[in-house]
């Protein structure tokens, strides 16, 4: 009786044992891995095989995943670096804000849309002043404009709004210096999202806090949208923008809607004869030196790359890439590389350096748009 | 004896979890599995008959007209002697244009084998270059020369076009470029073809060529019914001329279309093959309607005329097909499209 007792007693043990010890090489295991795997992390937005809008969230190996279901789909996800958390930002005509946690994606607070107001998928979080600045559209107005947050406790609070003159704007900088991406669209005020006045846009770029110093395109170009921009990591004075041209005739379409603007002056990137852009930028970024500037083209599945050049002082055609429904682009930590997603469900890591490039996971959902590294 | 019991006791609770991880991570149950071997089976089907017939029939119909090019006929007749080969080229390629992706497409080799439509004069202006540097005799290796007037469809305007009388002043330096010529589109496809024919299915990507197939063929659609057709319109500021025709010496275009649509009925069309097989499988509805569709843009497309009526009702037809086609086949076909498929802002 004494040894049956003890026996169980020691297989009890035993058991215990082997699921401390499990456990214990599971935690080991894990830390290893999020350690091999530095500290950044990738966020966008995603669109489920159900066809619903999420956001998603990995370690830049594509480990730990986080994903979370949302009621639409989301355009851009913003860093609120002071405070660990995410703002979800849901695409034009979109009505949520979403403050949600760094990694965990656990929802914090959620802002809805005031009424006649329309956000546009872009929004930037200015650490000093702990503001949320929103790209908007307000359909009644037929107008666009710049929403303004405050972060009380972990809630937005909308502090007040500035209207832009003719269309709605859409990526925003307002950091040490100022951006705004005026597309110029107008859309239809059945918050359908139709565009009125194509042919007729007066796109620019805002570079002034008071939103009142713009700069129009080098060549008048009723049909361009100036969307998406990147801010020289080096400098102020310098940023990459990318357009997207609207023209119905393929054939007379900008194929080269890639432009610098540095030092107040407009130029024009060129690209090799045969390199189709569909006149589509999707997004726009510098590496994290300055030295190599990555557009994507969607519509073409391509993703370009030019590189600072000394002698020349501007950016030359370097390299190019061919991946589905290519999009999403962010910088790494190193020199020229960038983090790449695709709306076939790739995420992937470019070496524009090296000229190399590997496929970090694939995953079986679309990433939608723009991607954020941290 | 006691550690004894704690270590087996230790490992049988590792081996459990173990176990148990294996048997959430199965996923698939028997339907599943039939259904991956379909795909599989079509994705190498795909890979193995479709994609190497057509890369293999180009390039018979390149060594052929290489052959033409290097031939004593070639210096002494000049450009007729090789119209015929050249229209086989075009047609083969005309069979496979719709695949861009893949090997074809590595460093831009897709656009280096046709560069159309000529985007802002591009072909014209370097073909005035090499007009200049051929009267000169400064002509570089021909495989320093622009894309735009080395491509296939370059060969179509050297050999048919009425003002390419320049390219034939001295004919035996004509025909060595073109020799040259052939042997790099020659190069380039047997390369894809060995790509292809290397190509195997990855069971953990079962879809992904597929995919490709499903992705590109709307692409291809887009590009029929954006660019192709309405290049046979009258441009308005030249009455007589067209906008930008597709081998217009050669006075294929209408043919060229119909090659596109037969290429993307063979795909879809065909209950017993490819993709049309899968589609008829899961949906014999979407799958005729399909097909009808295909078949009357086809039947048009033979029938092209360059008049108003013509043009507009193919593509009005197009535009249906292509409607009909983002709807369906994508969904019942379980291939997720992307976000670029429908906006891409």
């Amino acid at each position: 009786m004494v040894t049956e007792a003890s026996n169980r007693r020691d297989f009890l043990t035993g058991c215990l044992t082997g699921l401390g010890s499990a456990f214990a090489l599971w935690v080991a295991y894990s830390y290893t891995l999020a350690k091999n795997n530095g500290d950044g992390r990738l966020y966008s937005g995603i669109i489920t095989n159900e066809q619903k809008g999420g956001v998603w969230s990995s370690d830049l190996s594509g480990g730990t995943v986080r994903i979370e279901e949302l009621s639409s789909r989301a355009h851009e996800i913003v860093a609120i670096e002071n405070r660990q958390l995410v703002l979800v930002v849901s695409r034009r005509h979109g009505n949520f804000l979403q403050l949600r946690k760094e990694g965990s994606l656990k929802m914090v607070s959620e802002t809805l849309n005031p009424k006649g107001v329309f956000f546009c998928g872009h929004a930037y979080y200015d650490a000093p002043s702990d503001t949320v600045y929103t790209a908007e559209t307000y359909p009644d107005l037929q107008q666009g404009g710049i929403g303004r947050y405050k972060i009380v406790g972990q809630q937005l609070v909308r502090m007040g709004n500035q209207l832009l003159e003719r269309g709605n704007p859409h990526q925003l900088y307002f950091g040490k210096s100022t951006w705004v991406a005026h597309g110029g669209v107008i859309t239809s005020p059945d918050g359908a999202g139709k565009k009125l006045n194509l042919g007729k846009l007066k796109s620019k770029i805002i570079y002034s806090a008071r939103l009142s110093k713009a700069l129009s395109l080098p060549q008048e170009n009723g049909w361009m949208s100036l969307r998406h921009f990147s801010c020289h990591p080096q400098s102020l004075n310098i940023v990459a923008v990318g357009g997207q041209d609207y023209n119905p005739d393929p054939l007379t379409r900008e194929n080269s809607p890639m432009y610098v603007w540095s030092y107040g002056a407009f130029s024009q990137l060129s690209i090799p004869v045969g390199v189709e852009t569909g006149g589509h930028i999707g997004s726009v970024c510098f590496d994290t030196t300055g030295d190599f500037l990555a557009f994507s083209c969607p519509k073409k599945n391509k993703i370009l790359v030019f590189k600072y050049t000394p002698t020349a002082a501007s950016y030359r055609f370097y390299d190019l890439w061919n991946w589905r429904d290519v999009c999403g682009l962010a910088r790494g930590h190193e020199k020229g590389i960038f983090y790449v997603t695709t709306g076939t469900g790739r995420l992937l890591r470019l070496d524009a350096g090296k000229k190399t490039n590997s496929e970090v996971r694939s995953f079986n959902f679309s990433f939608d748009n723009h991607l954020l590294s941290t | 004896m006691r550690f004894k019991y704690i270590f087996v006791a230790f490992f049988a609770v590792v081996a459990a979890m173990l176990f148990v991880q294996k048997a959430t991570l199965r996923t698939t149950s028997s339907d599943g599995n039939n259904k991956a071997k379909q795909w599989k089976k079509t994705q190498e089907q795909l890979a193995s008959e479709f994609l190497s017939s057509r890369y293999s029939k180009l390039k018979a119909s390149l060594e052929n007209l290489h052959e033409k090019t290097v031939s004593k006929n070639c210096a002494t007749k000049g450009a007729p002697y090789l119209q015929q080969a050249t229209v086989d080229v075009l047609l083969g390629w005309a069979k496979i244009e719709m695949i861009h992706f893949g090997p074809i497409d590595h460093e831009m080799g897709y656009t280096k084998t046709y560069f159309w439509p000529d985007k802002h004069k591009a072909m014209s202006r370097h073909l005035n270059k090499l007009r200049i540097d051929l009267r000169y005799n400064q002509v570089r290796p021909v495989q320093e020369l622009p894309l735009t007037v080395t491509g296939l469809q370059a060969i179509e305007h050297y050999v048919f076009a009425k003002d390419a009388f320049w390219f034939w002043k001295k004919p035996s330096h004509a025909c060595k470029m073109l020799a040259q010529i052939t042997t790099l589109h020659s190069r380039r496809i047997q390369n894809t073809l060995a790509s292809w024919q290397k190509w195997k299915a990855d069971p953990k990507q079962q879809k992904s060529l597929a995919r490709e197939f499903v992705q590109a063929s709307a692409d291809f659609l887009e590009k029929i019914e954006e660019i192709k057709i309405p290049a046979a319109k009258k441009n308005p500021a030249k009455k007589h001329r067209r906008k930008n025709l597709e081998a217009p010496n050669a006075g294929l275009s209408a043919i060229i279309l119909r090659e596109n649509f037969l290429g993307l009925a063979e795909l879809f069309g065909d209950p017993n093959n490819y993709l049309g097989k899968l589609l008829a499988k899961e949906d014999t509805a979407v799958f005729k309607k399909i097909k009808d569709k295909l078949a009357k843009v086809t039947s048009l497309a033979e029938q092209l005329e360059p008049n108003t009526d013509s043009i507009r009702s193919i593509l009005s037809e197009t535009q249906k097909l292509k409607e009909l086609y983002l709807k369906n086949v994508p969904s019942v076909l379980g291939v997720q499209m992307g976000f670029n498929a429908s906006d891409g802002d």
